[in-house]
């Protein structure tokens, strides 16, 4: 079936990205928008658009009635959940398919085993890719005794968590207890469930990932893997393919992995495969994410392959175009900033307000993937993500390069940025040689603070 | 060329300062000179009820045909209909006592959440 209208059950850059790719296969696109989203930019360039409710995520983005009564208003026949919001709650893929429609996704069967953490592991485990030392699936009783039989350091984890919620690192036995309780509570209030499971925690790790496409006519296809260890409490800022930390031998057996693991489970749709990778490059696996993901362009880079459009042609049933040698192809290097408008001077509080001037860096192998304009008012309701900035090069050094020199042309007013941020990253020695694990803005901003403190007291 | 020029001289009648017209293949974007860089603000001295949320306007209630007209009298709380949103139906409840103006929509006409449904001229 080739669509004529599909649905988009999301906001800001990612639904404008979706759009994009709609209007070149000459597809309709219906956008759905909360009271605070008016003026956004996702609205203006739809073709149909509906206000779905007031500002507050629960009441728009993450209202499934609300949304299907759109679909059947719109009449549209698919949809597509971006990043985020609904799109990897299995309720809302299955209610996509009870109101007739194509959820541009896995089914909610695969959502529930493949993106729930503790049922993705038992998958794995068959499959024979390795996992992390850890508890058995959920753990209900005896967590104490769990957690010393795995040995600490030791990671507490929500079934349902993701983003890094839900996820607590208890590093000794006297700090289980109040570990154990914020990752509860946590996920309880981000996801109503307060299931946990217990990994063993490697040290130095790097976040390593592997982008998947299944068709539904049993092919599945992996990329060149991305390497996101550039992470502020779990939450990835810059994120870069390939990795300057893997080999060909181990690149291969990375997709090899992934796939294995996806046909195991009988999924469909794009979906990324994480691992944390030890100093010696062994490598476990993580978790499923079951959709597109923000960092998907540094792929799209380096493999010259359009994602989006590769959901969509899935979701309508078709075989894939791409050979797993070409899906594999890398050409060249890409790296990707998220711009966050925070404050980073304080903690990287969320800073929203109105853009009194935007200009955005361009050139040759510079994307920026934004929803934001000169004059738009971020809301504070959402995420704090005002764009990406993706560069390609066809070496990691010219890349590196680039990416100093778009961050430099990037000109933004009226809200604070994580722009210099940014910039003091891509000109750190360790990132340059490629040198770096999940930890190590930890250690920057620990360095950071010490070198201020000592200014202080020589004045 | 003719209509345009209808268009625009329209438009400069009214207080509007921005006018989006579809029609088949052809659209165009008309602005008049002076538009205000904030818009312009535009009051009404009646109330208007907005929908509870996006759905389906039915003009009855518990299956009850409502039988509404403009310049009904109608009084607070009373029901002016319900927005069917899959397996709910919100009611749309008359926040004033007044005199019904104006009926934006009509039963079984898809509604937006905060859509204008209703314009009710209140009792002094």
């Amino acid at each position: 079936m080739k669509f004529k209208k599909v649905l988009i059950a999301n906001r800001g850059e990612i639904a404008l990205r979706i759009i994009r790719t709609l209007r070149e296969l000459n597809i309709k696109a219906v956008c759905v928008y909360s009271e605070a989203d008016r003026t956004s930019m996702h609205v203006k360039e739809a073709d149909e658009s509906y206000c779905i409710g007031p500002a507050t995520s629960k009441d728009s983005y993450l209202n499934i009635e609300a949304i299907i009564t759109a679909l059947k208003i719109s009449n549209a026949d698919a949809v597509h959940p971006g990043y985020g919001f609904l799109a990897e709650n299995p309720d809302f893929s299955d209610a996509v398919t009870k109101a007739g429609a194509i959820f541009i996704g896995p089914s909610g069967k695969a959502i529930k085993e493949l993106g729930y953490k503790s049922t993705a592991r038992e998958i794995a485990v068959k499959a024979g890719v390795a996992i992390t030392p850890g508890s058995d699936g959920l753990v209900t009783k005896n967590h104490k005794q769990v957690a010393k039989k795995i040995g600490y350091p030791i990671m507490i984890k929500a079934s349902a968590g993701g983003g890094g919620k839900g996820m607590r690192a208890a590093m000794n036995e006297k700090e289980f207890e109040h570990c154990l309780n914020m990752a509860k509570n946590e996920s309880l209030a981000a996801f109503g469930d307060d299931g946990v499971y217990f990994e063993k925690l490697i040290l130095k790790p790097r976040h390593i990932e592997i982008q998947v496409a299944a068709d539904t006519h049993g092919n599945v296809i992996a990329f060149a893997e991305r390497d996101c260890s550039m992470q502020r409490r779990h939450q990835k800022l810059v994120e870069e393919s390939p990795s300057p930390f893997v080999t060909p031998a181990v690149r291969k057996k990375l997709a090899n992995s992934a796939i294995k693991l996806v046909k195991a489970s009988g999924y469909h749709g794009v979906g990324t495969v994480e691992f944390l990778m030890a100093q010696n490059k062994e490598f476990y696996f993580m978790e499923v994410n079951t959709r597109l993901q923000v960092e998907h362009p540094v792929t799209e880079m380096v493999s010259g392959l359009d994602l989006v459009r590769m959901q969509i042609h899935i979701a309508e049933g078709e075989k894939l175009e791409f050979t797993k040698e070409r899906a594999l192809e890398i050409h060249g290097h890409a790296i990707e900033h998220r711009i966050n408008a925070e404050d980073m001077q304080h903690n990287f509080a969320p800073c929203p307000g109105t853009i009194d001037s935007w200009f955005m860096p361009g050139g040759l192998g510079v994307r920026v993937d934004s929803h934001v304009y000169t004059g738009y008012t971020i809301p504070s309701y959402y995420d704090s993500m005002i764009a990406k900035l993706i560069v390609w090069a066809p070496t990691r050094e010219k890349a590196l390069a680039r990416s100093k020199r778009a961050l430099s042309e990037f000109y933004i007013e009226g809200v604070k940025t994580t722009i210099d941020f940014h910039s003091k990253i891509i000109n750190h020695k360790d990132f340059i040689k490629g040198d770096i694990d999940t930890s190590f803005l930890e250690k920057y901003f620990a360095e950071e603070k010490n070198k201020n403190e000592k200014i202080k007291n020589k004045k | 060329m003719k209509q345009l020029k209808e268009i625009s001289d329209w438009v400069k009648q009214t207080d509007l300062v921005e006018v989006f017209y579809k029609n088949k293949k052809d659209h165009i974007k008309i602005k008049t000179a002076e538009a205000p860089v904030e818009g312009a603000h535009i009051q009404c001295s009646y109330k208007e009820i907005l929908s509870p949320a996006l759905g389906i306007y039915h003009a009855s209630q518990k299956g009850k045909n409502l039988n509404l007209k403009e310049g009904k009298v109608v009084k607070k709380g009373e029901v002016l209909g319900i927005v069917e949103q899959g397996k709910t139906n919100k009611e749309i409840k008359c926040p004033v006592e007044g005199k019904l103006k104006k009926i934006m929509i009509e039963d079984g006409d898809a509604v937006e959440y905060n859509q204008p449904l209703f314009f009710v001229e209140e009792a002094s």
